[in-house]
């Protein structure tokens, strides 16, 4: 049983975790560490689903916010070559977006991260422990807080 | 005309959950504007999180459970553990086995991990047959009267490809 929880969650939980700590070490630092207690419960299976993951959402989104808090903006040079600009950009980019992301409620920067990672309303609802008629609702709401703040925090939407 | 649309229901249309919405909108600019406004917003959310990176799937390599099979190969391993553990000491150490051979750009492999804490081996043995392989199955077998852990790893052949002793973890000097 945990066998397959495990073949089926684990790749799932890693790339979620990529995006929110962006590094895949970080990640799967993480990953092991709630899949191993995961194994310890005394009984396994789906029903366990929404604790593994909210406890892995959870982890990640600590590791994004205190990367934030500890962040200095690096320092553009005056004359960099363009992909070297782009990557600065893109760095800069993501370090927004998880920003957001750590200042969103936890069930809703859950279920944005799991619906990017492709998850169907009915995964959602049992991964977030939601009525299957509600994830329209609760999606479209967090995706709104999510813009809100990008926009009020950085000014636009790049 | 029928009742104008919740945001949540426009998000659901959009995602392809709630297709009968689309009578609706065919007649009500209002809930069309609201719809574009939803989609656009969604677009921009998926976006941002997506671009964070991806990884392709991990490669997971389960460990198969006991099987009197490989038991015969952890006798024929002690056996050949006696004679190698002679051999100079000064064998490179591996603190963990990946026994995979990604089929895409550099994704992690991982070895299921087992309810024990993990344990690191302590030092390799090579064994004298040294073929490169592209997968194996990790078998921990108990060597001897002292039941000393050790770690083989068995191709698909049946042979034995190396053997690590196994200490627990933070025990000792590696
Ligand atoms: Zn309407």
């Amino acid at each position: 049983m945990f066998e397959q929880l495990f073949a089926t969650h684990y790749p799932r939980v890693v790339s979620m975790l990529v995006r929110v700590t962006g590094t895949r070490a970080r990640a799967e630092e993480i990953a092991a560490d709630v899949f191993s207690k995961l194994a310890s419960q005394p009984k396994g299976g789906e029903d366990l689903l929404p604790w593994l993951y909210r406890t892995a959402s959870n982890a990640g989104l600590d590791v994004a916010r205190a990367n934030a808090r500890a962040r200095k903006l690096p320092a553009v040079p005056d004359r960099v070559e363009p992909e070297a600009l782009d990557k600065l950009l893109q760095a800069e980019r993501d370090a927004k977006v998880r920003r957001v992301l750590g200042e969103l409620k936890p069930r809703d920067a859950e279920l944005l991260l799991l619906r990017a990672e492709g998850m169907s309303y009915k995964e959602l609802a049992a991964a977030c422990e939601v009525s299957a008629g509600s994830v329209g609702t609760l999606l479209v709401r967090a995706e709104a807080e999510f813009a809100r703040r990008y926009q009020a925090r950085f000014g636009d939407r790049r | 005309m029928s009742m104008c649309l919740t945001d949540g229901q426009l998000r659901e249309y959009l995602d392809g959950e709630f297709p009968a919405a689309g009578a609706h909108l065919l007649e009500c600019g209002e809930c069309r504007g609201r719809c574009e406004t939803v989609r656009e917003c969604g677009v921009f959310v998926m976006d941002s999180i997506r671009s964070l990176g991806h990884v392709d799937a991990p490669v997971i390599v389960m460990r198969r459970r006991f099987d009197w099979r490989f038991a015969t190969a952890g006798v024929l391993a002690a056996g050949l553990a006696a004679w190698f553990v002679l051999l100079p000491k000064s064998q490179p150490k591996i603190e963990h086995v990946v026994v995979s051979k990604p089929p895409v750009v550099n994704p992690p492999a991982v070895v299921a991990p087992v309810k024990t804490v993990v344990k690191r081996a302590k030092k390799k043995i090579a064994m004298p047959d040294e073929d490169s392989f592209e997968t194996a199955v990790v078998m921990r077998v108990a060597l001897g009267p002292d039941e000393v852990l050790a770690d083989v790893l068995v191709t698909p052949d049946g042979r034995i490809h190396a053997l690590c002793l196994v200490t627990e973890e933070g025990e000792g000097q590696e």
